[in-house]
């Protein structure tokens, strides 16, 4: 059954232009709020659902500007035969090159033939469903798809709230499950006749006062039928459709009132289930209402981990459990550029960025993100966080920036990962080993943003060489309460100096002594977790790094405005790239 | 009928006249097979034919699409202008051979193979002795992508106007399409009760096949040979005698088959002969020229033109007379009142405009002495003159419109018609008369001879006849 193959947004609500190229299978829309990720939801479910008319408004219009139309065209591939039919659509079927990612407006030999299906909103606000191809616009020539056939491809879609799916109401996924239909038919058209014979007239006591009026008026004004008027239940205002029909359990409670993740997950297993029917389902916020162990579950029936077969789900996420649990490959982030270009970028399907997924879901849900070499950096820039918020400035969560595990030398393919994806991203390392080329080219690919010490410093190195000797003081009482006294005084015996604090105060520390204490902090893993490093940004580096000496105070101070430039996304991106 | 066209996967049915070939057809979309069923033929009238014999079947309308090979041709081309290579939209006329060469284009290029995988399950093409070369090898490709059967009959091959513009029946057609039935039984003559007449038909056919003449000697007794009087009028009054003579019972009819090449000679004869009407072209040429003739001019020379047109497809007009007899009652000096017919001629001149001219016609057809023997023509005339009023178009436009319209129509044959083989060729009647045997090749002959299913009458020189 059809599978969408490219999605085209024109002056729809936030989206000044926009381009979607999934792929078989599942589709993760990621991003910032307000990126686009449910106004292309929307989209899909617009052109494609089967309505006769929906209601739209100016505020559906981008920047409200209705002297432009709204233009959304789905082009469908993977065509059934009666899709495919050379004298009802041969003036519209395309041809997609998946290679170059684009439609020729006639197919070849080496193209997919597909349709494309248009929805245009003009000023007047009345949408038309059209099949769309060049050269049939160019004829003037419009036509729809006939209903069955729409009926067909309609997406399920599964909003934050299910309950309307438990019942045979039009949109609902129960008439996708098979051909048979609840119909409230004669035996609800005779129930209805029996509540008005029951009813009888006794609404007539309540309302006796309004029927003598009546009464007297029609005999004064001559009118027949209105004298000896009778108030009866109206047989009309009984009326059943198939959503009268409801699911209930077993006891007779309507499922309908099951809980919100319950009757989401029910729902979107039975949209798995349909799929016969329905190849294309539409989820918003897929996590909402459901625990870790039920999206596990649910995206499982969806088919992430089945390869891509002839089936499309479109999802909007906001959790990292639901990243965790998908292939890369299935990921898109959703982008908007300042104009209100909206694109949607692959995180791409080489192993590196699996593994940059698994490792650090949460950074592909920031629009900034910053990898740190090991748990030193992370804590550090943890702590340092802290402490700035504690001096009542903003978070880094605030700032929309993560921290990621770089997790080594992993951290340059992480990095480079981020960045290639368009988000705004900073690595912070240290300088024990130098850069190789080949990793060098891949952050300056990126676009990565690069806080390093001076070379050939480790993290501890550089703070025990930069800090004020009432900071280094700081730092071994962080060492000791996480790691014992003695154990601190052991590593500093084995580097050949020993500390005395009296004579620190007094005397200041020599550079030979601060690069012992350096490497004994590094060889002791004094500060390795991010517990102790952690403390360490917020007591020790937060309060005093200003006053280390360089390139200290500039690497921090570099660092925290990256942090501080807030504009999501702003400079990490280059143009946004229709794909 | 045992015989299914639906089980070869490519193959050419020979099929001689009344032999079922229709029929076959109507069998094979009546099986219902899966799928639809593309089914091509050459003229809209074909297509209209076999259009009401599917439908009296019962025959599903989803089952099938019948179109024109040409017609198919055309909205491939419509609906694919770069594949094509050729942009039909907006052309004031088709360049049918260019627009073939498109067609194929488009199907060799691979790019709908599969969109005609999945609307098409096969292909079904009649009359395939008609094909061009072109439409031959548009039909080839469409074979290599779709189960394909064509039907026809080299002996029926009457429309090969130019040497060379058709392939080769046997070293092309049954090369490319192995030949994987004949057909040998006569079921029009059977269904008549006259199979034996059907059975000599066939055999005749093998004689002229086999490049034989046609020996009348052997003939049943459905066959009545005339010797041609040397003289022409003898011969033109025995010609009618003939036709005179012939009574058929209620409900059957008789073709008169005449000079395939003088049409002028055909529309004579119907107007000399009692209750005979004219088979006319589907292009309708006299009516066109006419149609022309009338815009031409103006006044009293648009009266003539009128008058001209109305002699043309009615018996009853005696000009020099109507020409005295307007001039008196013009001037006022005619003793009798005009006639209807008379009266509606001086409207005419007062105003001259088309539907005055229509007017004059459906007078003059109201005569009591009037009898018309070109009803087509004369209908088609009044139809575009009034539509020429009525949309305020010329009358060359309404008449290319009523022409159009006509085209798309089945034809209804009138029940005692003039024609020839070539407009009479799918036709068939109780009776047949061929006016004049000496002049015709083998196929003409063997299409002449198969119209009838009960009685046939031929003028020839010789009851041997050596067709040229």
């Amino acid at each position: 059954m059809a599978l969408i193959r490219l999605l085209e947004l024109e002056h729809f609500r936030g989206i000044a232009s926009g381009v979607l190229i999934p792929t078989p299978g599942i589709n993760a829309l990621i991003g910032p709020g307000d990126s686009g990720k449910s106004t292309l939801l929307d989209a899909i479910d617009l052109v494609l659902q089967p309505r006769r008319s929906a209601s739209f408004g100016d505020a559906d219009f981008h920047n409200l500007d209705v002297g432009k139309s709204i233009v959304i065209t789905v082009t469908l591939g993977n065509l059934p035969p009666t899709l495919l039919d050379l004298d009802a659509y041969g003036l519209f079927l395309r041809g997609w090159d998946a290679g170059l990612g684009g439609v020729f407006d006639e197919p070849a030999a080496t193209l997919e033939p597909v349709l494309s299906m248009r929805l245009t909103v003009t000023g007047d606000l009345e949408p038309k469903w059209s099949l769309y191809s060049q050269r049939a616009e160019a004829e003037g020539v419009a036509k729809d798809l006939p209903w069955s056939d729409r009926v067909a491809i309609a997406p399920t879609r599964l909003g934050a709230f299910a309950s309307h799916h438990f019942s045979w109401s039009p949109r609902s996924v129960l008439n996708r499950l098979s051909d048979q239909r609840a119909s409230a038919g004669q035996a609800l058209a005779d129930a209805a006749r029996q509540a008005r014979a029951a009813f009888g007239a006794q609404a007539g006591v309540q309302v006796a006062d309004t029927l003598k009026i009546v009464d007297e008026t029609a005999r004064d004004a001559g009118v027949p039928g209105g004298e000896g008027a009778l108030a009866l239940l109206d047989a009309h205002g009984v009326s059943f459709s198939g959503g009268a029909i409801a699911l209930h359990d077993a006891q007779g409670v309507p499922l309908r009132s099951l809980g919100v993740g319950s009757s989401r997950l029910l729902v979107a297993s039975l949209q798995a289930a349909a799929s016969d029917a329905a190849k294309i389902s539409l989820i918003d916020e897929l996590e909402h209402g459901l625990e870790p162990y039920r999206i596990s579950r649910l995206l499982h029936r969806l088919g992430s981990k089945t390869p891509p077969s002839d089936r499309q789900v479109f999802l909007t996420t906001h959790s990292a459990v639901v990243l965790r649990e998908l292939a890369a490959s299935q990921l898109w982030r959703v982008l908007r550029g300042p104009d209100g270009r909206v694109s949607a970028r692959g995180i791409g399907g080489e192993e590196e960025d699996q593994k940059t997924v698994r490792a650090n879901a949460e950074g592909f849900l920031a629009p900034n993100v910053l990898v740190c070499e090991g748990p030193t950096e992370i804590g550090m820039a943890r702590g340092l966080d802290l402490y700035w918020t504690g001096k009542g400035q903003a978070s880094l969560a605030y700032l929309g920036v993560a921290v990621c595990d770089g997790n080594g030398s992993n951290m340059f393919e992480r990095a480079a990962c981020f960045g290639r994806m368009g988000y705004r991203t900073a690595l912070w390392r240290d300088s024990d080993v130098p850069l190789t080329t080949a990793q060098q080219t891949r952050l300056d690919e990126g676009g990565v943003t690069q806080f390093a010490w001076a070379a050939p410093y480790s993290t501890e190195q550089q703070l025990f060489h930069a800090l004020s000797e009432e900071a280094i003081l700081a730092l071994l009482d962080i060492a000791e309460e996480f790691n014992g006294a003695d154990s601190v005084a052991q590593h500093c015996k084995n580097h050949g100096v020993t500390v005395d604090r009296d004579v620190v105060v007094s005397l200041g520390l020599s550079a030979s002594e601060r690069d012992a204490l350096g490497r004994a902090a590094g060889k002791g893993k004094w500060f390795k977790w991010i517990e102790p490093a952690e403390k360490v940004g917020r007591t020790v580096l937060g309060p005093y790094f200003e006053k280390g000496a360089a390139p200290l105070p500039k690497v921090l101070a570099d660092l925290r405005a990256w942090m501080m430039h807030d504009a999501p996304g702003a400079d990490g991106e280059d143009n946004p790239v229709v794909i | 009928m045992s015989f299914d066209l639906t089980a070869h996967r490519r193959g050419l049915v020979v099929a001689p006249a009344g032999c079922g070939k229709t029929q076959t057809i109507v069998d094979a979309l009546k099986r219902g097979v899966a799928g639809v069923t593309l089914v091509l033929t050459h003229t809209n009238a074909g297509v209209s034919a076999l259009r009401e014999r599917l439908k009296k079947a019962g025959v599903p309308s989803g089952a099938y699409r019948l179109v024109t090979i040409d017609g198919w041709a055309l909205r491939l081309v419509a609906n694919f202008p770069q594949l094509s290579g050729l942009v039909v939209a907006g052309l004031p006329k088709i360049d049918y051979p260019a627009l073939r060469k498109a067609a194929l284009k488009a199907v060799v290029s691979g790019a709908l193979d599969q969109p005609v995988a999945a609307t098409y399950q096969r292909l079904i093409v009649d009359e395939y002795q008609d094909c061009c070369l072109d439409q031959h090898a548009l039909v080839l490709a469409l074979a290599d992508r779709l189960p394909c059967c064509v039907l026809g009959d080299p002996l029926q091959r009457i429309f090969d106007f130019r040497p060379g513009s058709l392939p080769d029946w046997d070293t092309r057609v049954a090369v490319d399409f192995p030949v994987v039935e004949t057909f040998a039984e006569p079921w029009r003559w059977r269904n008549a009760g006259e199979r034996d007449f059907g059975l000599w038909i066939l055999r005749v056919r093998d004689e002229l096949l086999a490049g034989r003449g046609l020996d009348l000697r052997s003939a049943p007794s459905n066959v009545t040979w005339r010797q041609k009087p040397a003289d022409a009028n003898e011969l033109a009054n025995a010609q009618r005698d003939a036709v005179l003579r012939l009574k058929p019972s209620a409900g059957e009819g008789l073709l008169v088959i005449g000079d395939s090449r003088r049409p002028s000679t055909r529309s004579d004869f119907a107007r000399k002969t009692a209750g005979l009407h004219v088979v006319e072209p589907v292009d309708l040429n006299d009516f066109m020229g006419a149609a022309a003739e009338l815009e031409s001019c103006r006044g009293l020379e648009r009266l003539k033109a009128t008058l001209r047109v109305t002699k043309e497809v009615m018996t009853g007009i005696d000009m020099t007379a109507l020409g005295k007899r307007l001039d008196s009652l013009h001037r006022g000096t005619a003793h009798n009142s005009a006639t209807a017919s008379e009266a509606a001629c001086l409207a005419m001149l007062a105003d001259d405009g088309p539907a005055a001219a229509a007017r004059v016609i459906e007078a003059f057809a109201r005569e009591p002495g009037a009898r018309i023997f070109r009803r087509q023509i004369m209908t088609a005339m009044i139809d575009a003159l009034h539509r020429a009023a009525s949309k305020g178009v010329s009358v060359t436009e309404a008449a290319i419109h009523v022409r159009e319209r006509h085209r798309a129509t089945a034809r209804a044959l009138p029940n005692r018609a003039v024609g020839s083989t070539l407009l009479l060729k799918g036709l068939e009647a109780e009776h047949a008369i061929i006016l004049d045997a000496d002049d015709m090749n083998a196929r003409h002959l063997y299409v002449a001879i198969s119209r009838a299913s009960k009685s046939l009458t031929l003028f020839s020189s010789s009851n041997v006849i050596r067709p040229r």
